[in-house]
């Protein structure tokens, strides 16, 4: 029973970080229709932008974390403005193409400017205190790190369905013509949605990096988040954050129960197998929308 | 208000689409363009609305001018923020949006800043059906209600001109006479110019003040609804009313191209 409860808490908490990386690539799938495979590579030059001004530029916590913020905003438009916007009218595969190149490109500047060293470590601005809840052992990095992805999640919830740049970002992932045609400029809702993803991949790597420190292994993570995104069906917030909690906890369960029986890990695999029986049974993910079409 | 002097529109850099279009669309009036498929008329209404540009299509010659200001190489969305609002051909609503959702990204363009209920309740007053509908997803509306729910959105921005692209598509006559009320009570209301690309011609010239007749990318024809209404070759190729109640041979509609005045 507690290696049960043990095993779902651990589970929520890495399953929510898979969804918060996640809401950045439903962000930018929302209002441009392209997948960023680069969510991964940025969300660990996230982690090492923040670990530069802090450890190397020996700038106190809060301003390294802010200056990194900022660093994290101006790349999210750069990528904008010199990748995407040129390729504006392409066809579409060859913007997710861009984003390949663009993962390949962070993780070879990454190595060049900050060397392969295994890892890291962060100055510790959470904790690492263990905190005891139901009798499971959480540290308080752990804790933050759901928290904040709850956070993230409602408030991005609230934006699309309420805000008018949330309105403006749903018009134009439908139609980009008919949205210029009502005044809204798709450059603009495309270099926000950039911004958007690459800070939710600073957070994540924030906090990623605040536990683990930050290593050129950082992006691996998004391996996971991939399945994640899919099973939530692409385009849903709220679809993200359960498929990734779903994601997360089966993993831990199938490492806790699965693993002594077939005698290896079956962790990796766990999130893939799931995301092939979701999708046989429902193509468009679990909350993804349905084509809708006339007949 | 309007004026399209010899636009020439080029796609790639070689097809020639529209060659040397002049039009002129007085203030609170309602301009026609009628024409078969592929005439020119919704690219010439890209051309106004610099939807082209998305196409890999450019005006290489001629001016388009609304109010005095040469629109030539505007974006569409700073277009759309001067008053020209276009209801595109096949409706293109946001299908996934509730049909509100939908009428509040119209008023995105709208110039001063209103009470977004009050501009919401004027839509519904022209379309009823809308407010029954309104938390409806839109792409699961009927055409009749997707295409109104089309010119409602582009009427939420209160614009000083509209450009209506086939409005009749697919509806049902009844519908299509019902819509075409309701664009003769909006203009007729709020004096907005409109400026009416269509192939059904009978419901065109029933509201329209002027029309112009395309073909290959050309003004063939242009006149006053009388004029055009009066005249044979749009009788016979656009109404289909020429020699009502006699027999018609094959052998008259084979010739029907060398039978055309204009050319």
């Amino acid at each position: 029973m507690q290696e049960l409860l043990q095993s779902i808490a651990s589970g929520i908490v890495v399953g929510s970080l898979y969804s918060l990386v996640g809401v950045g690539i439903v962000v930018i799938y929302k209002s441009t229709h392209v997948f960023n495979f680069a969510q991964g590579g940025l969300l660990m030059l996230g982690g090492y932008l923040a670990w530069c001004f802090m450890e190397q530029g020996g700038m106190p916590i809060w301003l390294g974390l802010i200056c990194g913020l900022g660093a994290a905003v101006a790349i999210g438009g750069l990528i904008e403005r010199f990748g995407m916007r040129r390729l504006v009218g392409q066809p579409i595969l060859s913007l997710i193409i861009v984003t390949l190149a663009l993962e390949a490109l962070i993780g070879g500047s990454v190595t060049l400017f900050w060397g392969d060293r295994e890892y890291n470590v962060f100055p510790e601005f959470i904790p690492p205190q263990p905190v005891k809840f139901l009798g499971v052992v959480l540290s308080l990095q752990h804790m933050i790190i759901f928290a904040s992805t709850i956070c993230v999640i409602i408030l991005f919830v609230l934006f699309f369905s309420y805000s008018k740049w949330g309105l403006d970002m749903r018009a134009v992932a439908e139609d980009h013509q008919a949205a210029m045609c009502m005044g809204i400029s798709t450059k603009i809702v495309f270099m926000m949605a950039w911004m958007i993803s690459t800070v939710l991949a600073y957070i994540g790597g924030v906090l990623l990096g605040s536990v683990n420190g930050v290593s050129t292994t950082l992006n691996h993570i998004a391996g996971n988040c991939f399945p994640v995104v899919l099973l939530g069906g692409l385009e849903s917030i709220p679809g993200v954050l359960i498929a990734g909690l779903i994601v997360g906890v089966l993993e831990y369960l199938s490492g806790q129960y699965l693993d002594p029986i077939v005698g290896a890990s079956t962790r990796e695999i766990v999130p893939y197998i799931i995301l092939i029986l979701v999708l046989i049974i429902r193509p468009h993910g679990l909350f993804g929308l349905k084509r809708i079409e006339r007949i | 208000m309007l004026r399209l002097t010899n636009v020439e529109v080029m796609f790639n850099k070689v097809i020639l689409v529209l060659r040397g279009v002049s039009l002129y669309v007085p203030p609170r009036s309602i301009v026609a363009i009628l024409g078969a498929n592929g005439a020119g008329k919704t690219t010439t209404l890209n051309a106004i609305t610099g939807l082209i540009k998305t196409e890999l299509g450019e005006i290489t010659e001629g001016i388009i001018e609304f109010e005095g200001q040469a629109l030539n190489t505007w974006a569409t969305e700073r277009i759309a923020q001067i008053g020209i609002a276009q209801v595109m051909e096949g409706r293109r609503l946001f299908s996934h949006l509730t049909i509100e959702d939908n009428l509040r990204v119209g008023a995105r363009a709208k110039r001063e800043k209103g009470s977004l209920k009050r501009d919401l309740d004027m839509i519904y007053g022209y379309f009823p059906t809308l407010r029954r509908m309104r938390s409806a997803t839109a792409g699961y509306c009927s055409g009749g209600e997707q295409q109104m729910a089309s010119i409602g959105r582009a009427l939420m921005s209160d614009p000083k001109i509209m450009l209506l692209d086939e409005p009749s598509m697919g509806l049902s006559p009844i519908l299509v006479q019902e819509i075409f009320r309701i664009i003769d009570t909006i203009h007729k209301d709020k004096g907005t110019s409109i400026l009416l690309v269509e192939q059904n011609a009978p419901s065109a010239l029933d509201v329209a003040d002027r029309g112009y007749v395309m073909e290959n990318g050309r003004i063939v024809l242009e006149g006053t609804r009388d004029e055009l209404k009066e005249n044979e070759d749009v009788k016979e190729f656009y109404m289909g009313l020429s020699n009502i109640g006699k027999k018609k041979s094959y052998r008259d509609v084979k010739h029907y191209r060398r039978r055309k005045r204009w050319l």
